[in-house]
């Protein structure tokens, strides 16, 4: 009882699926039972369909491209037929690379199917036969589905055709290409770090040796960079090769004398008189020697300023840069 | 071959036989092998030379730039190679972004040695220490001018040879046929410009990707070449 309904209900899902294909399907369609068949694409004919292939061009380079065209005649109904698919084909998509379908055309009563082909090998190719079948809606009850060949077609196909390179005309060579360059060798090349430190080094060293030999031609430079090192010092000295350029230095060498005595021992306000700089410097504790010898130069500076004066600008300048150089002297 | 012999290597080499002989591209061969081995602006030369007379103008402008990575100051590459870019049939594009000639070889790299800024640094270096020996005995002013300016020159010069020394100009690919530049890494891409791309064009590499080659033109254009159709291999990385 089961069983026979289980069977009642599977016929009744067969016939309600074939009845809806049916309904999507139009009155130039074959019958929704065969458009699942292999090699069924939808044609209809009473009987004389021919189905043929044919291939431009002929002859082909292994490289080249084909054109392939099914063509299917005397169908009833040309626009409704399906276009095979090659690639699912095993005979041609062994045969080809390239499979692209190309726009059909339609003329008349006649479906022309078009693909474009590339061939995997060259020699004797040929394009295989296909299996069409169709419906023929007047014959017997169970033999409606007939059959046609599209029979094999042979493509002679050439070897690929490799271009040969134009032969380019060597370009002339101008005279200097023609003479070998000479010497080829390596050779050093300055500039590395080594080359950077050797270079500092050696500087370094001849610097210190020209201080050390300037320092044993000049034993008594010592003292006089010592005293350089004394910025009072080095301005009064500085001044006095100027003064010594002017006609009349007296003024100036006084000035930097007094500059450097305030500076070396802190003289707040020296005085200009050589009576008050004596005095601010006894205050300064300086030895009596020196003293003198700065208070007379000063005079001296102020009679050739203010008087007659048998001393020229040279030699006040030398006094005042004795008096300067032997200042740090002990008495 | 003996003014060779005499004058030029001492003993000379297969390379220069095969050269004063006129077997261009057997000295070719043997210079590349040679530059394999020890690198110098001479072999350069020498190479790029032997390449160009013996039909291979691609492979003579990779010597010429091989040449200029070393030394890129050397007048007798610069020159070689402007000849041989003037052998190199550059159509001329009116889109200016579609140009092909390279630019002319006159950077700073180009015009100056790295000995050259080598031996002006050790001259300000010269001025300095003098300036400092005289500061340092007698204490003249002046020598701190002298101080001065020889800190400053060897500052300069030694910045201008590292900048000199670093980051050296990458090597441009070098075409070895006639290419078609395309939009995109397939034979199936429309060209980017009506002009094909002439043999021993000079192109810098942006990527690859299948066998195909992303490359920039001087003029600013970007597009693929097939990695066959350019001269890669066979070049001794510096």
């Amino acid at each position: 009882m089961c069983a026979t309904g289980k069977r009642v209900f599977l016929l009744f899902v067969l016939f309600s699926s074939v009845a809806s294909a049916q309904d999507e399907l139009d009155a130039n369609d074959a019958p929704a039972i065969f458009q699942n068949r292999e090699h069924f694409y939808n044609a209809i004919s009473t009987g004389n369909l021919t189905v043929t292939w044919s291939a431009t061009p002929k002859e082909i380079a292994a490289d080249g491209e084909l054109l392939l065209t099914l063509s299917v005649a005397n169908a009833q109904n040309p626009q409704r037929i399906r276009k095979p698919n090659l690639r699912s084909i095993p005979a041609f998509a062994e045969r080809f690379r390239e499979i692209v379908d190309v726009p059909d055309e339609m003329p008349n009563a006649v479906a022309n199917f078009r693909y474009r082909l590339r061939l995997r090998r060259s020699g004797e190719v040929e394009i295989p036969g296909l299996r069409f079948d169709y419906f023929h809606p007047n014959a017997p009850e169970g033999r409606e589905v007939n059959t046609k060949y599209a029979a094999a077609i042979s493509l002679n196909v050439r070897e690929a055709v490799v271009p040969v390179p134009p032969v380019l005309p060597r370009p002339t060579a101008p005279e200097r290409f023609l003479v070998w360059p000479g010497d080829i060798s390596p050779r050093f090349q300055f500039g590395g770090l080594g080359a950077w430190l050797g270079a500092l080094i050696t500087i370094t060293i001849l610097t210190v040796g020209w201080v050390r030999i300037w320092r044993v031609r000049n034993p008594d430079g010592v003292r006089l960079a010592n005293l350089r090192r004394n910025r009072a010092a080095r301005l009064a000295l500085d001044g006095l090769a100027r003064a010594e350029r002017i006609p009349e230095p007296a003024a100036l060498v006084a000035k930097h004398l007094r500059d450097f005595l305030a500076d070396r021992h802190d003289l707040h306000n020296p005085g200009t008189v050589p009576m008050d700089i004596e005095r601010e410097l006894r205050t300064a504790t300086v030895p009596e020697l020196k003293i003198a010898n700065a208070v007379k130069l000063f005079r001296a500076c102020d009679e050739a300023r203010f008087g007659y004066c048998a001393d020229d600008a040279h030699s006040l300048v030398l006094a005042a840069r004795g008096i300067i150089l032997n200042w740090e002297e002990p008495v | 071959m003996i003014l060779i012999a005499m004058f030029g290597l001492g003993s000379p080499s297969d390379a220069a036989i095969s050269f004063a002989d006129g077997r261009y591209a057997e000295a070719a061969r043997d210079l590349d092998a040679q530059w394999q081995r020890g690198a110098t602006p001479g072999v350069a030369l020498a190479r790029a030379r032997a390449h160009f007379l013996g039909g291979n103008l691609p492979m003579a402008v990779v010597a010429l730039h091989d040449g200029l990575r070393l030394a890129p100051y050397d007048l007798e590459l610069q020159t070689d190679l402007r000849i041989v870019r003037d052998a190199v049939n550059y159509p001329e594009p009116l889109d200016p972004r579609h140009r092909l000639r390279p630019n002319a070889t006159n950077t700073l790299r180009h015009r100056v040695a790295p000995f050259d800024t080598f031996f002006l640094a050790v001259g300000f270096a010269l001025v300095a220490a003098f300036g400092f020996a005289k500061w340092y005995t007698v204490r003249h002013r002046w020598a701190l001018l002298f101080i001065a300016t020889g800190a400053i020159g060897f500052a300069t010069a030694a910045i201008l040879f590292a900048r000199i020394r670093a980051s050296p100009e990458p090597l441009p690919v070098v075409l070895v046929a006639d290419t078609i530049l395309r939009e995109g890494n397939g034979h199936t891409y429309p060209a980017r410009m009506a002009e094909t791309l002439p043999r021993g064009a000079e192109l810098r590499e942006l990527a690859r990707r299948g066998g195909w080659l992303q490359v920039e033109l001087p003029g600013g254009t970007v597009g693929w070449v097939p990695l066959i159709s350019v001269n890669i291999d066979g070049r001794k990385s510096m």
